[in-house]
């Protein structure tokens, strides 16, 4: 009938819940599938602006040297410098600097004259006068005894020299100047690069104005640096390797009559510099190190989706039973079927399309920083949401095909004896075997491993096979329970009962949802966990340094500390294996170090005398040799060590026992020495700096816990629990659909009930609970057999795996009932609201219908 | 007359969550060319599994099934597929299976519409507004226009009056004259006699119980009066007035469309009257019990939880064995509604009707989909429920009902005379 087909188009008008079906699953595939480059563009753009910040704007932006510009015309040549970055619309406003070396009379010091944009806001003002003048640094004035107010001559009598009142004076800048984003292009000229070098000449601050008046008088030739900032707020990744071209392109601009003015030119070459290429190269390493996850999440994403697409189909099928019956007692073939239902979902595809592009920009735009979008970036998007739209078109006309009505045969009745739930299970073991067997892993270019599809794919296919089980089990047992005296309980439980079909693809994808959330949930904690204790056992404790073992601590610190001195090269065992010998003070150890999934604290309250205690895997032994002697010890246990070399077996003593031994020279030659301290990291790196422990090379476990392999994995995953979220929440909508389709179509026999007596209270109450145990035994299924699933990969996916301990498998109890018991509360008021709304139809229409 | 479906040792099984059940077995059974053919036998007899079955629908599990020819057991699922197309046409019971919802009767019958069976007025009507008896007329109508050579019904004028069956009929007539083979499961007697040939699919089923004689009239129970309705601008009730009593059994005789189920909507309280008055005892189960045409059976519960249900919610724990022994449905007190036939859902519906013995019973057109022997059962459980005291008004369309009620009613475009 072609009739059929031209109003194919418009057919999903006639049913209103398949029609929100399609829509909500095209946009949540298009949300999949744009999501990618949405996302590596957002992580891009964080990661660019961290480096930027990191570098400072001005390091990352362009910086023109002019190293010897005629000293006449020096403000028309800042003048250019302005107009010329007018020609970089990337860059903000250029800070403009001039100078020239000069003596101060007053003090007999060598200083810089500079006139630079704003310096005067970037230096710590110690004492003014009002007018006019320079500024000078209190290196320049306190040799010279000179005042605000004074005057000073730059320049020897002998020469052409000048005399200027003094308007001020600043701190001199340091090292910590050098260190902020307005200073960070003139470290050199702030500090020198060898510390026992003179430092560089203290700058006098002026004003253009009286610069070009000094300089006329002192100096026949300027230094100009014009420094343009990039913009961090603004600009993209792609944004910014179109600046780095650009740069590139600036040293020949130079030589033209844009540059001239500049003052560049064959006598005068000009110098570029940029710190861009560097800000680039290692925001693509950021950006590798997310990429591979970033597409894994992506992908599991658009996987659930095309899955909830397909069954979709199959409730749109269901929805329209007559109608396809029909088709099929008329000798329609289901790919023609599939075809045409491909064809009447098509704009509601297009509008869902849209609407998940839009969504997926919408949310990039609120969450990432501004400007993170490109056009490029858009437009890869909006091509891969068109190609996942269409991907949904084809999910949902494959499923409206496979349940398209098909001819009973003998084959299907074997084939209900082999329950599908097997193939998903068969699927989930060989994929598990291929992830243990060490496979599932991608590596980026700094070696990070990161897992591939399959390590996502198992946890979905194990929890689809055992939900599916535990919902045929579920069914078999309730069909044979007595019935419950209180009617409530009686039709919740009949209803699951007779779950089929729809009710069991929703049941499965929920907890598929609930599943991979709780799949990342333990992967994130785990992760978490991890790289705390990584973090301490790297540490040893709040702070880490470097010392002499010869060294003694003269005056006690308000914090607890403990020493240790690392023998690395003279010690052994028996047979002769190399060992690291850790030599320290029990007690003191115990206080100070932190407690990690090994506490090695009650161990540590026991070393005395001869005690030891080994690394994990140390062998069994009864002595050490330690530079020829052998030293008796006796191993009281095994637990993770600070300051072991990784991979080698270590052993740590009572530093007592080492000082006892009569042969031993002590400390060790050649031995290391560490320091541990606990309290606040910035306090005790100031108070063990100041320290007869003269410690050096201090670090914090932040070192550890900022490690941007870490932060990106714990993006990665945090992306995906959104996506699982998402997934969950799009399970409960299905939830609620069915359970109002269903009510919708069970009007009569509703309105029949409650004329027998069933209240409309328990009515809702029987929905509640039936919509509640569906999410709840669904989500209990799911998260448990996703963070079982999850218990091998913890320590293949683990960033840090070269550093100790290792990776802890930790399921988040607490965020996981909370979640499963949100969405069982979330159900049952959408599963009574479904109740509701369907109670509301008009019975009499229903009947007269029939 | 040539012969145009053969069928030779053919069985059928399927399964139910209380095992295997056999349709039929080893049936031998031949349906000739040009000729009315008649599958008979009680509700769940396998009357219409036999009709998918020839359809190409559901599989033999043994013998040969021969249409036009053709063995379609050894048919590939392409052939199948042709064979449905172009050879034969089947009908399902349900009226609204047949036909494309959104469509209209004109569209779907084409451009080589045969019999219009009344529809002139409807023709630009969408299917899913049709009634259920103009959904019956219009998917024989699009049926028949498809011009297959083999037309397979399943109980073409359960839904229909007299009158509107005799227009089925005839064009079930005119169609095999011209060369269809014509075969229909069904219970109707008129068909039955119209038919050239019958195949017998009636097993063991029990004898049906004699029809109690029915008790004098006590109170009135049902009054209603001058009760009209007019929905979307057609008048569907004027001024229709009766009275039963207790004890009674009233029957409401009128054609499909007459009004008679928006009059038991009405009394039922799922629907208002413009005007006039329905007394009834009150709306609750044990008040006043509805049978719908539409059972409104829960697809959750078993047959035999279905009939208990009014009385497990009214506080009631005893057995209703006994009355599923009454309507024939023992056997299939443990199945869902959904694997029993239609007859025997109306059945269960019934008996979850007279559960509780309500003052008063209305029942939608409760014979439609019964076989004679099972009509029979409807007809003894309702005047049982009458000898208990409830007043029970049957509105249907069979001409037959007048002799076993105490009181009779025709219904002709919504009056009540």
């Amino acid at each position: 009938m072609a009739v059929v087909w031209r109003k194919a188009p418009f057919v999903l008008r006639h049913h209103p819940a398949v029609l929100a079906a399609v829509v909500i699953l095209s946009a949540l595939v298009a949300l999949s599938a744009s999501s990618p480059p949405l996302v590596r563009a957002g992580v891009a753009s964080d990661a660019l602006k961290q480096r930027l910040q990191d570098f400072s704007p001005l390091a990352a932006g362009l910086e023109v040297t002019v190293p010897a510009a005629p000293t006449k015309g020096d403000d028309a040549r800042r003048r250019a410098a302005v107009r010329f970055g007018a020609s970089l619309p990337e860059l903000g406003p250029p800070v403009l600097s001039s100078m020239f070396d000069e003596v101060v009379n007053e003090g007999g010091g060598n200083v810089v004259l500079l006139a630079r944009t704003d310096a005067l806001a970037h230096v710590h003002v110690e004492q003014h006068v009002a007018g006019g003048g320079v500024w000078i640094a209190d290196s320049t004035a306190i040799p010279g005894h000179i005042k605000p107010g004074d005057t000073i001559t730059f320049g020897s009598p002998d020469e052409p020299h000048a005399h200027v009142r003094v308007a001020g004076i600043y701190r001199r800048l340091t090292t910590v100047d050098a260190g902020t984003a307005y200073w960070a292009n003139w470290v050199q000229d702030i500090r020198s690069v060898n510390p026992d070098s003179i430092p560089p000449p203290p700058f006098v601050l002026v004003s253009p104005a009286l610069f070009e008046q000094l300089a006329r008088k002192l100096t026949p030739a300027v230094e100009n640096r014009f420094e343009y900032p990039v913009d961090p707020h603004g600009i993209t990744l792609t944004g910014a390797k179109r600046l780095l071209q650009r740069f590139d392109r600036v040293d020949a601009e130079l030589y033209t009559p844009a540059g001239i003015p500049l003052g560049c030119g064959r006598f005068v070459p000009c110098t570029t510099s940029s710190l861009l290429r560097s800000t680039l190269t290692l925001t693509a390493v950021d950006v590798a190190g997310v990429s591979p996850t970033i597409s894994l999440l992506a992908d599991c994403g658009l996987a659930i989706a095309i899955a909830l697409a397909c069954a979709a189909g199959v409730f749109l099928v269901r929805r329209r039973r007559d109608e396809a019956h029909v088709h099929f007692v008329r000798g329609e073939a289901a790919p023609v079927f599939a075809a045409r239902t491909a064809l009447e979902a098509f704009l509601p595809a297009v509008v869902g399309g849209a609407l998940g592009l839009g969504i997926a920009l919408a949310v990039l735009t609120a969450v990432a920083p501004g400007g993170a979008i490109a056009g490029d970036t858009v437009s890869a998007a909006t091509w891969r949401a068109a190609a996942g739209a269409g991907g949904a078109l084809l999910a949902i006309a494959i499923g409206a095909g496979a349940s398209f009505p098909r001819r009973a045969t003998i084959r299907s009745r074997v084939s209900t004896l082999l329950p599908w739930e097997l193939a998903p299970l068969a699927g989930a073991a060989a994929l598990l075997a291929v992830v243990l067997a060490g496979g599932g892993l991608v590596h980026d270019s700094t070696g990070i491993p990161h897992p591939r599809l399959e390590v996502f794919v198992v946890p979905v296919l194990a929890v689809v096979g055992i939900a599916g089980l535990v919902v045929r089990g579920a069914r078999r047992l309730l069909r044979r329970t007595g019935a419950p005296r209180a009617s409530v309980l009686f039709l919740a439980l009949r209803r699951l009962g007779a779950a089929r079909g729809l009710l069991v693809a929703v049941f499965v994808s929920t907890a598929a949802a609930a599943g991979t959330f709780a799949y990342v949930a333990t992967l994130s904690a785990s992760i978490s966990r991890s790289t705390n204790e990584k973090a301490y056992v790297a540490n040893g404790s709040d702070v880490q340094g470097f010392v002499d073992p010869h060294f003694k601590l003269l005056g006690p610190l308000p914090f607890p500390i403990a020493l240790v001195e690392i023998d690395t090269s003279d010690a052994t065992l028996p047979s002769g294996q190399p060992i690291d010998l850790i030599a320290g003070n029990g007690q003191a150890l115990a206080r100070v170090l932190h407690g990690w999934s090994s506490d090695p604290r009650p161990l540590l309250r026991r070393l005395t005398g001869s005690n030891a205690i080994g690394t994990p895997g140390f062998p069994s032994t009864d002595a050490i040799v330690d530079q020829g002697v052998r030293i008796p010890v006796q191993l009281i246990g095994r637990t993770v060590l600070p300051g072991a070399t990784a991979g080698r077996p270590a052993l740590l003593i009572s530093r007592t026992l080492l000082e006892r031994q009569p042969n031993i020279t002590e400390p060790v030659p050649s031995a290391t020495g560490l320091v541990w301290a606990r309290g606040p990291s910035r306090f005790v790196e100031q108070q063990l700096l100041a320290s007869s422990l003269l410690p050096v090379y201090l670090t914090t476990p932040s070192h550890i816990l900022d490690d941007p392999s870490v932060a990106a994995a714990e993006r990665s995953y945090r992306y995906i629990k959104v996506i699982a979220i998402a997934a969950a929440v799009l399970s409960l909508l299905a939830l609620v659909l069915y359970l109002q389709a269903r009510q919708q179509g069970q009007l009569i026999a509703s309105a029949l009930t409650r004329r027998m007596g069933l209240k409309r209270r328990d009515d809702l109450l029987a929905l509640a609970l039936e919509a509640a145990c569906i999410v709840g035994v669904a989500a209990v299924v799911g998260c448990a057999v996703a963070a079982s699933t999850a218990r091998p990969i913890v320590h293949r996916v683990d960033p840090l795996a070269l550093y100790a301990p290792a990776a802890q498998y930790v399921v988040p109890w607490t965020t996981l009932v909370v979640g499963i018991a949100v969405g069982m509360a979330v159900a049952s008021l959408l599963g009574a609201l479904a109740v509701a709304a369907a109670s509301r139809s008009d019975v009499a229409k229903a009947l007269r219908v029939a | 007359m040539p012969e145009s479906v053969v069928c030779r040792g053919v069985s059928r099984r399927y399964s139910t969550p209380a095992g295997w059940v056999d349709a039929f077995t080893d049936l031998d059974a031949t349906f000739a060319s040009g000729a009315i053919s008649a599958a008979i036998g009680p509700s769940g007899s396998g009357k219409s599994t036999l009709l998918r079955v020839i359809a190409g629908i559901d599989p033999a599990d043994a013998g040969e099934v021969v249409v036009a020819g053709v063995d379609i057991t050894k048919l590939s699922p392409r052939a199948l597929r042709r064979h449905r197309r172009e050879v034969v046409t089947y009908l399902a019971q349900r009226a609204a299976s047949n036909l494309v919802p959104h469509l209209t009767v004109r569209e779907q019958l084409g451009v080589d519409a045969g019999p219009l069976l009344g529809l002139e007025p409807r023709l630009d009507a969408v299917a899913g507004t049709l009634s259920g008896g103009e959904q019956a007329r219009a998917s024989l109508a699009v049926g028949l226009s498809r011009g297959a050579p083999v037309v397979l019904v399943d109980e073409p004028t359960a839904e229909l009056d007299r009158a509107t069956a005799t227009l089925v009929l005839e064009a079930l007539r005119a169609a095999a004259d011209a060369g269809t083979a014509i075969i229909v499961a069904t219970h109707d007697d008129d068909l039955i006699a119209l038919a050239d040939e019958r195949v017998d699919l009636t097993g063991l089923a029990p004898p049906a119980p004699a029809i109690p004689r029915l008790r004098s009239a006590g109170e009135i129970v049902i009054a209603v009066k001058a009760l009209s309705k007019v929905l979307g601008g057609t008048r569907i009730l004027d001024g229709a007035t009766f009275e039963i009593g207790s004890g009674e059994v009233g029957a409401l005789i009128g054609r499909s469309g007459s009004g008679k189920s928006t009059l038991l909507m009405i009394m039922a309280g799922f629907l208002d009257a413009d005007a006039g008055t329905a007394s009834l005892p009150g709306t609750s189960w044990v008040q006043t019990s509805y049978l719908p045409q539409r059972f409104g059976l829960l697809p959750e519960l078993s047959i035999a939880e279905n009939v208990a249900l009014p009385r497990r919610l009214g506080g009631r724990t005893e057995d209703v064995s006994e009355l599923l022994e009454r309507l024939g449905l023992s056997e299939l007190a443990d199945r869902l509604p959904n694997e029993t036939s239609i007859g025997q859902q109306q059945r269960a519906a019934l008996a979850r009707a007279l559960a509780i013995r309500p003052a008063a019973l209305l029942a939608d057109e409760p014979t439609s989909h019964q076989d004679a022997g099972s009509a029979q059962r409807v007809w003894a459980a309702l005047t049982d429920a009458a000898a208990d005291g409830t007043a029970c008004l049957v509105a249907t369309h069979d001409a037959s009902a007048a002799a076993r009620a105490d009181r009779v009613w025709h219904i002709v475009d919504g009056r009540v005379g």
